[in-house]
């Protein structure tokens, strides 16, 4: 699984830090997401997909491996 | 005719038929005697996003909006204001404050679930739901315990309006809350502390800054909208789960599934129900044109339950996948709920916490403890029975 967010559509509301915090963080400069881990772990597959479905803006993306 | 005038109980109970013909027959229908045009269909209210059409600036709850609202929170504005304003807040009401408060809501929720170990029947809302959603935003914003049980009668009076009331009541319980919170506003001034109301008073320098009036109004109504509509989306999360016990069994083994289940109960039985636009340019809807100037209700209820959008959609489904088509029960952007994130939070502590305690769960959803209005979907009382684990 590989992540990123559209920074320009990203708000910074930082639903997607809530769902999975050791994958996305809030810049305290910019206000936007920042991934943290581009490629996450099976274990944190689950929370990835809760952050794409909590953006407020649709903003998060996963592509699932081949 | 649609019931809707007299927000009639029996209609609010079981709005779902109404709602379907209006989808099918007039997605866009005018109510008399609330004077209020409801859209129905998933596509209107989805994409009813753009504010030089769709204009929050005259209020957002018809057609009971409160003059002392308008201009001074976000859900009374449009951008460019609304954009400020609304990055103030967010500064404020930080999801990183959210996460920190997980430990200190799970104890409210220990506290309140404790004697009901001891009680073979309860009301939700009274004895855990309307305590707990009080007792957590009030934490955020940095209210003091002792003057919350006033502050929630006054909210109570405030937002969760009943159509028989007068409405000097209701302006009365809304005043005394936002003068609340401007008293406060000064008491923070003078001595903050790790609150928003506190982050609020202190934000100054280059940046853009409330009024005193925007933070006071804008406390009061994250107050009202969080307190009220949380205590809601987690009763009818509750009732839901009552009412499929497969689901509450499965939910109840697998704590990991109780985010889709708040997920789904959330477009299911949306406490977010419908909230209000004004028009600034003719809208065409599904061949019904809606003059510029009208007001509008964007019935998230009713598009959470289109079935063009979600296949069998009057079927509470744990499983549903709601990644690729998302329900609207938080809105949608720019007016999406910004406490979407503590919402989620307070429901999964409460079943983690209360799941364990009950083996089997009974409700009597009476159409009598119905709210009244249509802004929320909730119940003023659930009776509750339990068998204890």
């Amino acid at each position: 699984m590989r992540t990123w967010v559209d920074l320009d559509l990203c708000e910074g509301c930082a639903s997607c830090m809530v769902a999975a915090p050791d994958v996305f963080d809030i810049d305290d400069e910019t206000g936007r997401a920042v991934v943290l881990v581009e490629r996450p772990g099976p274990d944190q597959a689950a929370q990835v997909r809760t952050a794409v479905l909590h953006c407020p803006v649709r903003a998060v993306h996963v592509t699932e491996d081949a | 005719m649609l019931p809707l005038h007299d927000f009639n109980a029996e209609f609010l109970h079981d709005p779902w038929p109404m709602y379907r013909l209006l989808r099918d027959e007039h997605p866009a229908w005018y109510v008399e005697g609330v004077g209020v045009w409801l859209v129905t269909r998933y596509d209107t209210v989805a994409t009813a996003t753009d504010p030089t059409v769709w204009s929050s600036a005259s209020g957002n709850i018809f057609p009971f909006d409160d003059p002392q609202r308008i201009g001074n929170t976000l859900g009374t504005i449009d951008p460019p204001v609304h954009t400020t304003l609304k990055r103030v807040v967010m500064k404020a009401f930080t999801p990183r404050r959210v996460m920190a408060l997980e430990e200190r809501a799970r104890g409210y929720a220990r506290e309140l679930l404790a004697p009901l170990r001891e009680r073979d029947s309860f009301d939700f809302v009274s004895d855990y739901a309307q305590p707990f959603t009080a007792a957590v935003v009030a934490m955020v914003l940095g209210i003091p315990d002792e003057d919350l049980a006033e502050l929630t009668a006054a909210i109570d009076k405030g937002f969760t309006v009943d159509p028989t009331q007068p409405p000097e009541e209701r302006h009365a319980g809304r005043h005394k809350a936002f003068a609340y919170c401007r008293d406060l506003l000064v008491e923070r001034r003078a001595r903050p502390q790790d609150d928003v109301i506190s982050t609020l008073a202190a934000m100054d320098g280059d940046g853009p800054r409330l009024t005193d009036e925007q933070i006071a109004v804008t406390s009061g109504t994250i107050l009202g909208a969080g307190y009220g509509s949380t205590e809601h989306a987690i009763s009818n999360a509750w009732v839901t789960l009552a009412e499929h016990p497969d689901s509450y069994a499965a939910v109840r083994a697998d704590h990991s599934r109780i985010a889709a289940a708040f997920e789904e109960a959330v477009r299911h039985e949306s406490a977010g129900h419908a909230f209000g636009r004004t028009l600034l340019a003719d809208v065409d809807v599904h061949g019904t044109t809606i003059p510029a100037g009208s007001r509008v209700g964007l019935c998230y209820g009713s598009a959470n339950r289109d079935e063009r959008a979600f296949p069998d959609p009057d079927r509470f489904d744990l499983d549903r996948d709601l990644a690729t088509r998302r329900h609207l029960g938080f809105g949608i952007s720019p007016h999406h709920c910004l406490g979407s994130a503590l919402a989620r939070l307070e429901a999964k502590v409460t079943f983690e916490e209360a799941l364990p305690l009950f083996a089997d769960v009974q409700v009597e959803a009476r159409p009598e403890n119905r709210l009244r209005i249509l802004q929320f979907r909730g119940f003023t009382s659930i009776p509750t029975s339990v068998v204890h684990a």
